[in-house]
């Protein structure tokens, strides 16, 4: 059997979802859209098992959203293959009008429901019962009060459930005979003799994807039905039984005097933030420290046991370390989610958007983009998925493009690297430390990117004036601590799977272009190195020292390296020479392998590969102590690795990034059209810092 | 008058909403002409603001407002 869980944003609908499928749940996408399709199974006393399908929340059923959209036409279009056998319609009791309008549409549309009074435990037991009759005997329908929350009455539910009650006869919203006319292509195209179905297609027939025109003034009449309809709910159930109750109102309203207060609300924002970024940067390394120890110790100790072969190399270096640089993220975006789902769960989002709309909108922002935006400075991925709920198309678009600027984790490697080679480590007016502040000063550089290029955006993808920001802000309550967590397992699901297949793929061909190259150089590096190798078998300091070399030279001669030689010309301009060139390169699966390439480039790899900081320190004498061949001069000068910085804050070195833009843009044109004006910003700003500090 | 001019803490009924959109955006979340609605908060630069209506507390921006036809109850 198929049942559909229909109701209003905010009326409990997931955590009736999770507690009647509990983890029998599947996030996927609906083809051609970027909204999240639920579906999860569960079985009924008597044995049925239940198809559930969660659609997304919605207030009535002419969308305003991609969204809605979905919902619309699941419900709507009689041979829709996901078209349930049964609405289980969950109902806000703290709430009622609202839902029983979307009630009274899905019992119009000749569909069987059964109502699910949620959030009981809001609304105190006198009354209760009087409530549930007076729907009951009005609507024609089983309503059953229930608390997903608290888990009650969810056994009473699943006894309705096994009757499937029969549609009402007579519709509450009586489509008016003057239609006859317009309603007859649609009765006959629809193939129903339910003429408020023809109804709403004839309102919205781009949803069915009918090519009849819509009816004129489809706003108006969308108008005149619901107000209809509100009046009608209001004759038939009651002001008493429409009242709010008013115990968790008065809550929210002592919670809302100092969150959405025009300077302790700011300031209990900020607060907010702060613990996020704690959380992200501070507790989530702990976690990565373990994961990378974890993936380099089973590394070596896969290396040890499977012979020396070419596919044991690119199982260990190619397969498994692009693994451990996807899986290493894991923590931080746990944390994100940790905490936008908390914030989410609790009703606190939608007073963020309150407070940061009007801040965010001169550059084409929504309120809604401030969560993306505080995302990126974890990752991308993620982020962009979350533009989703922003309504305005343009609006939308511009968060998405400017969410990339950010300076994410994976460029903290990199960042890290380069200021504790140039910057030194005193102090600034003896109490900032100096390598913080740069440090500081590259997030803010991010940000400061972001809104500029948002406003560029902005000045030809205006948001459209008549688009409308109708917000509701929901009454406070405790996170469900298993939504939460359901929540946290498939985000981090979805970009294990979606930005791993795209690092993974683009590690291991970055992998073999390090190993490959022109044979005849590729065969003198081994000539020159196989006998030293030789020599050394039994001195290990040596030995390592000489394989690091190896590795070094072999880079050198690969195609990477060939390919790195070549755009040196291109990169010369910035003061880069090829081995930044390579790393460069390498660094387009993910920003941070450039520190691991730099490190086999001055060999300061595998010989203390036990002791990371060791190798780190290594790499930086390294760095400091290369000198030009030709001039003499260094190659790190502070103008270089100024100009690296700031081409590693702006260049879009990430093509999960780019493949995530592309599916919820739906366009390879703004995808590949962002990658090529970030790396222009990149190269002319770092062209600019260059000359600005030689 | 119209509900840009309303004060915090004042209330009103709603008489017409310009713009059969907006009319919709609006009565979707369940303020319909005829209701009754508080101002309960405003951002700084008084955008958006927020009012409450059958006991749901909805935000919207300060331009949407002022299409929103409104009558001062007395207090």
């Amino acid at each position: 059997m198929k049942i559909a869980l229909v109701g209003n944003p905010n009326s409990g609908k997931s955590s009736l979802f999770n507690a009647l499928t509990g983890l029998r749940q599947k996030v996927g996408n609906y083809p051609g859209v970027t909204v999240d399709r639920k579906l999860g199974q569960f079985q009924l006393p008597n044995g049925t098992l239940v198809h559930l399908s969660d659609l997304p929340g919605t207030y009535n059923i002419y969308p305003k959203s991609e969204d809605e959209a979905v919902s619309a036409k699941v419900l709507m279009l009689p041979s829709h293959p996901e078209r349930p056998d049964l609405v289980l319609l969950v109902a806000d009791a703290t709430n009622l009008r609202r839902s029983v309008l979307l009630c009274t549409q899905v019992m119009d549309m000749g569909l069987p429901v059964v109502l699910a009074l949620n959030m009981v435990d809001l609304i105190g037991k006198q009354g209760l019962e009087k409530k549930v009759k007076v729907l009951m005997t009005q609507l024609g329908i089983p309503v059953v009060p229930v608390s997903a929350r608290k888990g009650l009455g969810l056994d009473d539910l699943l006894q309705r459930l096994q009757e499937v009650p029969s549609p009402r006869p007579n519709p509450f919203f009586v489509v008016p005979s003057s239609f006859d006319a317009e309603l007859a292509p649609f009765l006959d195209r629809l193939q129903t003799q339910n003429r408020y179905l023809a109804w709403q297609a004839s309102l919205r027939p781009d949803l069915l994807d009918l090519d009849l025109a819509a009816n004129q003034n489809s706003d108006k009449l969308v108008s005149n039905e619901l107000a209809v309809r509100y009046e009608r709910i209001q004759e038939l159930l009651g002001e008493e039984c429409l009242a709010a109750p008013s115990d968790s109102e008065k809550t929210t309203d002592n919670i809302d005097r100092w969150l959405m207060h025009p300077f302790w609300g700011y300031l209990g924002f900020a607060a907010v933030l702060v613990m996020i970024f704690q959380a992200i940067f501070a507790w989530s390394s702990l976690p990565m420290d373990w994961i990378d120890a974890g993936f380099s110790a089973a590394g070596s100790w896969l290396s040890a046991v499977l012979p020396d072969h070419f596919l044991t190399r690119l199982l260990v270096e190619g397969i498994w370390g692009g693994l451990g640089g996807i899986v290493v993220f894991v923590p931080q975006i746990a944390m994100l989610f940790l905490f936008i789902s908390i914030l989410e769960d609790s009703g606190y989002m939608s007073r963020v958007v309150f407070l940061m709309d009007r801040i965010m909108r001169p550059f084409g922002f929504s309120g809604k983009s401030v969560i993306p935006l505080i995302g990126g400075m974890a990752c991308a991925v993620p982020s962009i998925m979350m533009a989703r709920t922003i309504p305005d198309k343009n609006e939308r678009l511009i968060t998405i493009l400017a969410t990339p600027f950010m300076s994410c984790s994976a460029r903290i490697p990199v960042y890290v690297l380069l200021i504790s080679v140039f910057v030194p480590e005193g102090s600034q007016w003896g109490i900032f430390n100096l390598q913080g502040l740069v440090m500081a000063a590259m997030y803010l550089l991010g940000f400061a990117m972001a809104l500029l290029v948002a406003f560029v955006i902005k000045t030809f993808r205006k948001p459209s004036i008549a688009a409308h920001f109708v917000a509701e802000l929901p009454l406070y309550r405790l996170p469900r601590w298993n939504n939460v967590g359901i929540t946290i397992y498939h985000k981090c699901r979805t970009f294990v799977v979606e930005a791993g297949k795209v690092i993974l793929a683009i590690s291991v061909v970055l992998w073999l272009l390090q190993q490959a190259g022109p044979e005849s150089d590729m065969e003198a590096v081994a000539k020159r190195f196989e006998p030293q190798l030789a020599a050394v078998q039994q001195d290990s300091v040596l030995k390592a020292q000489v394989e690091a070399e190896y590795a070094g030279a072999q880079l050198q001669a690969s195609y990477a390296g060939v390919i790195g030689r070549s755009i040196e010309p291109l990169i010369r301009p910035l003061g880069f020479d090829w081995k930044i060139g390579i790393s460069l390169l390498s660094s387009f699966a993910a920003r941070e392998v450039f520190v691991g390439t730099m490190a086999t480039l001055y060999s300061a790899g595998d010989g203390a590969a036990d002791d990371e900081s060791g190798r780190f320190a290594k790499l930086r004498e390294k760095m400091a102590a290369e000198r030009n061949p030709t001039t003499g001069e260094p190659v790190y000068t502070l103008a270089v690795a100024m100009a690296l910085l700031v081409f590693y804050a702006f260049a879009m070195q990430c093509l999960s990034t780019v493949a995530v833009v592309q599916r919820e843009t739906k366009s390879w044109k703004t995808a590949l059209g962002m990658l090529a004006y970030m790396t222009a910003i990149a190269y002319l700003s770092a062209l600019a810092t260059y000359h600005l500090f030689s | 008058m119209h509900l840009g001019l309303l004060k915090k803490g004042q209330k009103a009924v709603v008489e017409s909403i310009e713009g059969e959109a907006l009319e919709n955006y609006l009565m979707r979340v369940g303020l319909v002409p005829g209701d009754l609605l508080e101002l309960v908060a405003e951002a700084p630069f008084g955008d958006p603001l927020a009012v409450k209506v059958n006991g749901v507390k909805v935000a919207m921006r300060r331009h949407d407002a002022e299409k929103v036809a409104i009558q001062l109850t007395e207090a």
